[in-house]
């Protein structure tokens, strides 16, 4: 019910509408006084003190020109703060966290599109690769792996513009393993590539496969049929003969090297800086999606030697096939010594074990035990590294690997028995931990968002319902004091509990180790979560409706406004749910989704409304209160990406510099993970020394 | 010494200062004290008090807020800030100085005239 004293208020303070908040607020500070006035005023009635307090207020008009004047310049100063809350704050914090969001999706995303190209597959979008004023088309794809290789013809031009630099064995290299046989000028080619390289065995043992697979066929390339013995096949004796003396001046040559890591190198370096975690995933990603025909080749050839061995034998050309059986060391040496990855050491752990066996056969057949034994016996000495590893890793090793280890580890751990020391461990394990804080802290942040543009959406909706009860919600300007309070206790208090508990020593420093505290760390991430978004909203809505009451303005009690939170948010939060549902549905294509969702999104606008209608006497407090809880998302928003992200990025950094196990570091020239290169050292340290003792 | 134009025009941001100085007052409690204190020879008005309260406020020498009174009826009391505790003995000295030249100026014998007898 209007006091006496509403239209003299309404008057005084008609000159400062222009800011509802300070005119409510001076309004409420006049009625007080004129109640104040009329209780000591003369009269016998209310009224009469009433009129009295009015009379001896003077001229409504000219107090309220006085009035505009002294709250002029602050009324000026409140609008640019409003307009740089409405106009920078709240746009600055949405961008801030989409780009942060966005930023980190995106080079997951690069990752999954690496992985879909793996064997071949063409990946759904092109990723960021620099486009360089060299790349042909076809070499911008294949490093984008829409295309699984370069066409040969971009990598000899590639080679040819490189010509001169020290470099430029290695592209050719690249350049005559992917050159398809059937090429006329193949022969040629692989001179081209000897004449670079004279020393290299690559290129004869290149052309022996070329020659072999148009001279013979060997018993172990063909798929047997029942009751049907395979037989070497001989094409053309003069081919073999070319293909067994390349093959030969390639064991006579000092190292054999298919450059395949050194041109992967050189291919990282096109891309931009690792940085983040999923950089070097994706570095390490596109790494294993490298193709080697070269590999494939170097086993049909290996298979192919062991066919000329015994086609010669059949022959009778004695003395030529125990020169090939004898060969099989120096082939197995350059392999070996030319592997680089895993994959090559397999292959050439695989191609020794064919030659070796074959030449084992061949004494045998000759009646050359004693050669026969020295081959088996140095064979199973080459073999004994990757046979020590097919047996289990000791249950204490395991147990050691889960307690110190990353998750990451034991799939990247092939060498086992050279286990790394704890120190080593520490930072991939670490990182897993600031990985998964990471993703929990952008997930708040898309979280606050989402709240932050679902406030704004209830506010106008709020504020039509307003309209209807002429008045004007308003962005309240809390003091600094009231909006630290709300921060204080939303964002800072529970986002510090939680570092203190996992950062600080003296609380309660955490074992960073996902495997035993994983579940625990994900579930510490939710509740942090939930409290902050909680909290945000309680001090927030505590002080909109504690302002609201200073101001006069008309706010329901406690159990009324708790019912009237349930309803409206029940409401909201289903048009939140969606929204987000119609961004997965629009992600998933799913157009019946997005038509169901659609409706469900306009079935609660329109029930949202029809409740805004129905409560329009508390319209000025609801609308304000959705108005200005937007700007403390947006506050928590860019507090929230202003430290915990800095702070998590330079942790993850940190960790990745330190990590020497998992994470290949470009600039030390790595490009494989430094376990598998230290892994292949090991290996290969052993299987040389193996044929280097008989 | 030079006075600040407002002091030559009205001392009542001066008087505001100093009887928020002693203790915070809602601006109905300030007429009334000024009222009391004067003996009613200063009848201020609403016009006059709560411009100047909203000044001051604004150039953040006194700081509002709402509180609840003794029957729970809530008005707007106002308190110096830190910037107005500093400046009241500064405003006390100016108005001692102006009251000092106002009492030399309309009360002290006028000069270069003799007085008759």
């Amino acid at each position: 019910m209007d006091s006496p004293f509403t239209h003299l208020a309404d008057q005084v303070t008609d000159g400062l509408t222009a800011d509802p908040e300070l005119r409510l607020d001076v309004r409420a500070e006049i009625l007080a006084h004129l109640e104040d006035a009329a209780e000591h005023a003369d009269g016998t009635t209310p009224e009469e003190r009433a009129a009295a307090a009015i009379h001896a207020f003077g001229a409504p008009v000219e107090v309220a020109a006085q009035l505009l004047d002294a709250n002029a310049r602050r009324m000026a100063w409140r609008a640019r703060l409003r307009l740089l809350t409405s106009a920078a704050l709240i746009p600055l914090a949405v961008v801030v966290a989409v780009a942060l969001v966005y930023g980190r999706f995106a080079r997951a995303q690069n990752v999954n599109m690496a992985l879909t190209g793996l064997g071949g597959a063409q990946s759904a979008a092109p990723l960021h690769f620099p486009e360089l004023p060299w790349m042909t088309s076809s070499y911008a794809e294949y490093l984008r792996r829409q295309q699984a290789n370069p066409e040969p013809v971009d990598t000899r031009a590639y080679w040819e513009k490189h010509r001169g630099e020290p470099e430029s064995a290695i592209y050719f290299a690249v350049y005559a393993c992917q050159l398809p046989r059937d090429r006329e000028d193949y022969v040629n080619e692989m001179r081209v590539g000897e004449s670079l390289e004279p020393e290299n065995a690559l290129y004869n043992y290149l052309l022996a496969g070329y020659y072999l697979q148009k001279a013979m066929l060997a018993q172990s390339e063909q798929v047997k049929k029942k009751g049907e013995a395979l037989r070497d096949v001989l094409y053309d004796a003069r081919l073999m003969e070319l293909g067994i003396a390349e093959y030969l001046k390639g064991t006579r040559k000092p190292y054999y090297s298919d450059h395949s890591l050194d041109a992967q190198r050189q291919r990282v370096l096109l891309l931009p800086k690792p940085v983040l975690t999923e950089d070097y995933l994706f570095y390490t990603t596109i790494n294993s999606t490298i193709d080697f025909p070269q590999l494939a080749a170097q086993r049909t050839l290996a298979r192919k030697i062991g066919g000329c061995m015994r086609l010669l034998a059949a022959g009778g050309h004695a003395d030529e096939a125990r020169v090939l059986a004898h060969a099989w060391k120096r082939y197995a040496s350059h392999l070996t010594t030319g592997a680089e990855t895993l994959i090559h050491l397999l292959v050439a752990i695989a191609c020794a074990n064919i030659v070796a066996n074959e030449s084992a056969l061949l004494y045998d057949a000759f009646g050359q035990e004693g050669l026969a034994a020295d081959t088996r016996r140095a064979l199973a000495a080459f073999n004994a590294p990757k046979e020590k590893r097919k047996k289990d890793m000791p249950p204490a090793d395991r147990a050691y690997i889960r307690r110190y280890g990353s998750l990451l580890l034991p799939v990247s751990l092939p060498a086992y028995d050279v286990l790394p020391s704890v120190a080593e461990m520490a930072p991939a394990r670490h990182l897993e931990h600031i990985w998964l804080e990471t993703v929990g802290v952008n997930w708040l942040l898309i979280t606050l968002t989402g709240m932050l543009l679902l406030t704004l959406t209830l506010a106008a909706f709020w504020y039509a319902a307003a309209r209807r009860a002429k008045s004007v919600p308003f962005l309240l300007l809390p003091s600094w004091r009231a909006l630290a309070r709300v921060i204080g206790w939303g964002v800072v208090l529970p986002a510090g509990s939680y570092v203190c508990l996992t950062r600080l020593p003296l609380i309660g420093v955490r074992e960073y180790n996902l495997l035993f505290i994983g579940p625990l760390a994900i579930l510490e991430l939710f509740a942090l979560l939930w409290v902050i978004l909680y909290q945000c909203h309680r001090w927030a809505a505590r002080m909109v409706h504690d302002r609201c009451r200073e101001l006069a303005v008309a706010v329901p009690d406690g159990k009324e406004e708790r019912r009237i939170a349930v309803q409206a948010g029940a409401v909201g939060y289903v048009g939140f749910a969606a929204v987000i549902g119609l961004a997965i549905a629009t992600i998933f294509a799913q157009a019946w989704l997005w038509a169901c969702l659609s409706l469900a999104l306009v079935l609660t606008g329109i029930l949202y409304r029809r409740k805004t209608l129905a409560l329009r006497h508390y319209a000025l407090y609801y609308g304000t209160l959705h108005r200005s809880l937007a700007p403390i998302y947006a506050v928590a928003i860019i507090l929230l990406a202003g430290t915990a992200q800095p702070y998590l990025l330079q942790s993850e950094r940190q960790a990745l510099r330190a990590d020497t196990l998992l994470t290949p570091h470009p600039d030390r020239g790595e490009v494989l993970a430094p376990i598998e290169a230290r892994t292949v050292a090991h290996w290969k340290q052993e299987m040389l020394a193996a044929l280097e003792d008989r | 010494m030079p006075f600040t134009a407002d002091l030559q025009f009205s001392p009542v941001e001066t008087v505001l200062v100093k009887l928020l100085h002693e203790r915070a007052m809602y601006g109905y409690e300030i007429i009334k004290v000024v009222n009391d204190r004067t003996d009613g020879a200063f009848q201020w008005k609403e016009g006059t008090l709560y411009p100047c309260l909203h000044r001051l406020e604004t150039a953040g020498v006194i700081a509002g807020e709402w509180r609840a009174g003794a029957f729970g009826k809530r008005r707007k009391y106002y308190a110096l800030t830190g910037k107005g505790a500093a400046l009241v003995q500064a405003r006390l000295d100016e108005w001692a100085a102006f009251s000092a030249a106002m009492d030399a100026l309309l009360f002290a014998p006028e000069r270069g005239h003799p007085v008759r007898a």
